[in-house]
Parts: C-alpha cells; structure tokens; sequence
C-alpha cells in the first residue's frame, strides 16, 4: 500500500518507456493496494463495531439500533482516528487509477503519500503511548507512529517488488534488466532506512512496554517481543542476502527468480512478525503488569491499585466450592504495607455481602481459610484495612469466580 | 503464483492492530483515598495514570446511606477527573468511578474518605 508514494515512482522512473508489461504489472498492483484497503477498511469497522459492543456490555445489535456505534465512532479517540483512516483509505483506493496516470514527480502523488501515511501511523494515537498522559507520552508515541511508518514502507513495499520481479523474470523484453536494477537499488535503500527506523523504535518502544529485561523472558508479552525480535532478525537475515549476494549479481541468469523468492520468504516472515503483533496488542504490557511469576492456574486473582496503597487478592481455587483467601498489602513503591488488622468482604452477583477477619500469616499476607462460594459469576472483593490508629485503607474491585469443575 | 503473491499480501490489514493495551488506574485522588480531611471538600478530584474518554468515564459519591452528594456534571480533561460535591456533613463518604482510557480498556473501583471527627 505504501508503495504508492516510493517504490512505483522508483519503477515509473526507471521504465521511462511505459511497455505493455509495465501497465500490465500496474494494473495487478492496482488489485493489490485495493484489496488491502480494503481489508483494512472492513477490520477497522469490525474492531470498532466490537469495541462498541465492549464499551456499553450490550449486545451489538441493540447498541447499533441505539446509534451507541456512532456515539463511540464521534466521541472517543478510538474513534475519530478510525474515521480519519477510514476516509483517508478510501480517497487513496478512488483515487488510484488517477494517480497511475499522473507524472512522477506530480503533486497528487505527494497527496497520495499524505493519505497513505494516514492511513498507516492513525493507530499509534489510540494505542498505550497515545494514552499516556503528558510528555511522558510524547516520545513513545513519536516512536509507535515511526515504528508503523518503517514497517508499512518495507513490508508493503515487498508485495509489489516481488510482483515485479516476477514480470520480470517472465518478462522476455530486454528493458526489464534495467528496471529491475534500478527498482531493487532503490528498494534496498528504502530497506535500509526501514530497517534502521524499526529497529531504533522498537528498541525505545520495548524499553518502554516489556521494562526490565526479565520482564522478555518471565511474561508472556516478553516472550512474544522475543518472538517478534526472531522473526525480525530472520528477515534481516534474508533482506542480507537479497542486497549482498543476489542484488550484484543480478546480470547473472537466474538470479531474478531467486531474487523473486526470497523477497516472498521475507514477505512471509514479515506477515508472521505482524500476527505476533495482534497477539501483542491483545495484552497488557509487560511494564504494566506489577508480578514477575505467572498466577497459578484456576485461581481467582486481582490487583487492586490506589495512591494511599494497593492489594493482591487471590481466591484459591477461584470456583464454586469452598476457596481460602489471601490477601497481601503494598504501598505506592510495592512494599509490603504493614495493617493492625483486615477484614475481608465478598458480595455475591445480585446477593449480600459477607465479611470475615483476616488473620496474619508468618509471610506477612493475611489470610481468611474458609470462604464458601455459592455461584459463579461477578463478585466483588473489598478489603478493610486499620494501618494504624488513624489511617484506614479500603479498597473493592470486581472478582470473577468460575463454574464447578 | 500470482495468487500466491496476492495472499502473502494481504499484510495490509495488519496495519489495524497495534494498540497495545493498559489500563487507567487511579493515581491519586483529593480527598486521598482512605484519609479523614478536617473540613468538608467541594470537590473530589481524580487523578488517573491514562488520559480519559470524557463520555465514557464517570464518578459518583454517596454518603453512609447510599445517597448521592455528588453534584453538578463531571469535568474531564486529559487523565484528570472532578466533580462538584454538596455541604458534607461529618461521616464516611464512598468515591465510586468507572474510567475508559484513551488506549480504550475499562476500569472501575472505589474507595472511601471521611470529614472530620475521629
């Protein structure tokens, strides 16, 4: 998609004489830009559709008939930049045909560029860094927005010149050695520039999301960071041998089909690298998590944050049954925060609520021992604490406990 | 294997989803959660660790027996929270306020304050 703006002036430029080949290739990258567009188009208007449906925790076809989609769609920020991109997306699809007619160095060439860097760097203001309150936010987000911007240029630039390449190498017409020469050099170049963009964003953007470098081995989002890192050295890997094996030797017969295959390897290996980031963009982020240990599994847990302290409540196991209670105390700096006494309360979907004391365990954390859990469903956890004399934390947070095994 | 070409590059809608997630959690608060204050508050003031969406975050108060004392509309700019309160007489007061950050994840909570006595 972003070839719009880079690779096609490149290869316009250095067909010069526009053959049949060339507009043949012209039409099916036409095919191409369309099809992506439009699966972006159709995505973004799911995703928005669903986070509706996640913000009112309604059925989608009522909040669509009570307009609640449109409401979203105006007035979050979620929103207005999927509305943006959607807009921008569609003047660059019905303006395509136009542009391939257009000059090279034309200005509704660099319009088009405009749109499709729109379309591109829109999400980086609805992510974590767009979110992030003052200058704290700024420099993250800068680095979200170059980090889609490098990506989009290369991997969006792969399709297109393996596609090239492809004709080129069907292609019998002589003129083809020259614009693929000339297509490949410029295409490194915009490599290189990619490449050098990710890898400096990513490094800040991970610093900034993963935090501690335990953080990439001991939580699922560092583990799929390193993932991501894989698959990016792979396509470095393979982008190597493209520039600095095959590119100088592409006189040489059959060097164009090997060149061809490759670039799809790195287009795969590119596709891949970006699945990882949905996944990524489905979890917290590692910094963001306060526990380095994974919950053990079928227990009931939640974090409870305030300024004056927070709290970790683990119901365990978290189901229908009978469940013991645990409960530890932190202040601001995750310390553990010493309390006189506890009390602990839980109030059932739609029933009263029930409080127990909590006595100390010899850990520090406070511990209620038999705690009957009649139904499955929302509950809400709250937590009484005396620190001292004086001051008292309290704190509730909904707890979701589980059918019977 | 033009088909193929075409299928690898579809890579366009990947573009979609980036958004790394986090959630707006209460920062600090005035009054701060769980202290006693000397004299009855105008406002409480909300303090969160995201930026809001103003039409999808709210906060309520409620005295010991559940009534609002809450009033007027809540103001929201970046990843602060206000509203206006009734005169508070002495007892315990329950903050409760529900928050979509920018980055679009919802969180909620609660917590309580109390004027004056001991």
């Amino acid at each position: 998609m972003f070839d719009v703006i880079v690779a096609a002036p490149a290869f316009a430029a250095a067909a010069g004489m526009l053959d049949p080949d060339l507009r043949r290739w012209r039409r099916r990258w036409s095919w191409l830009v369309w099809a992506s567009l439009a699966v972006a188009a159709v995505s973004g208007a799911i995703w928005l559709v669903l986070l509706a449906g996640d913000i009112y925790a309604a059925p989608i076809a009522e909040i669509w008939r009570d307009g609640g989609v449109w409401t979203v769609a105006s007035q979050t920020r979620f929103g207005q930049v999927s509305l943006v991109r959607l807009i921008a997306a569609a003047l660059l699809a019905a303006s395509l045909p136009a542009l391939n007619r257009t000059a090279v160095r034309s200005p509704w060439r660099a319009g088009a560029v405009v749109l499709a860097i729109i379309v591109l760097i829109g999400p980086a203001w609805t992510g974590h860094a767009g979110a992030t309150p003052g200058v704290a936010g700024e420099f993250p987000l800068a680095a979200d927005a170059l980090h889609l911007l490098a990506a989009g240029a290369w991997l969006g630039g792969l399709a297109p010149l393996a596609m090239l390449l492809a004709a080129a190498w069907r292609g019998k017409e002589p003129r083809w050695a020259i614009v693929t020469a000339i297509a490949v050099r410029r295409f490194s170049l915009l490599g290189v520039i990619s490449v050098s963009t990710l890898l400096a964003s990513g490094i800040a953007n991970s610093r900034y999301e993963v935090g501690t470098f335990n953080n990439l081995f001991a939580t699922s989002y560092g583990q799929l960071v390193l993932i991501k890192i894989g698959l990016f050295a792979a396509m470095l890997g393979v982008a190597a041998i493209n520039r600095f094996y095959l590119t100088p030797r592409l006189a040489t017969a059959g060097t164009v089909r090997r060149l061809y295959h490759s670039s799809l390897a790195e287009t795969g290996l590119g596709f891949a690298a970006v699945v990882v980031v949905g996944f990524l963009g489905a979890i917290a982020p590692a910094s963001h998590m306060h526990h380095d240990a994974g919950i053990p599994e079928g227990v009931a847990f939640v974090h409870i944050h305030s300024n004056a302290g927070m709290a970790d409540v683990t119901i365990m196991p978290g189901r229908v049954g009978t469940a013991r209670a645990i409960i530890r105390l932190w202040n601001d700096d995750f310390e553990p925060l010493a309390a006189e006494r506890l009390t602990f309360t839980l109030t059932p979907p739609g029933g009263q609520p029930i409080t127990w004391p909590a006595a100390q365990a010899q850990d520090g954390s406070w511990q209620v021992d038999v705690i009957p859990l009649s139904q499955a469903g929302n509950w809400k956890a709250a937590i009484d604490a005396g620190l001292d004399a004086k001051r008292r934390l309290t704190l509730d947070a909904p707890i979701v406990i589980e059918p019977e095994r | 294997m033009r088909l193929r070409v075409l299928i690898l590059s579809f890579l366009a809608m990947a573009f979609g989803s980036v958004a790394a997630h986090a959630h707006a959690m209460l920062d600090r608060a005035s009054p701060a959660v769980g202290s006693t204050v000397a004299s009855a508050p105008r406002e409480v003031s909300l303090t969160f660790s995201q930026n809001l969406e103003a039409a999808f975050s709210s906060v309520r108060v409620t005295d010991a027996n559940g009534a609002r004392v809450d009033q007027g509309k809540p103001q929201i700019s970046g990843n602060t929270m206000r509203i206006g309160l009734k005169s508070l007489s002495q007892g315990t007061y329950r903050v409760r306020w529900q928050a979509l950050s920018v980055d679009t994840h919802k969180t909620e909570g609660s917590f309580t304050f109390t004027v004056g006595g001991r």
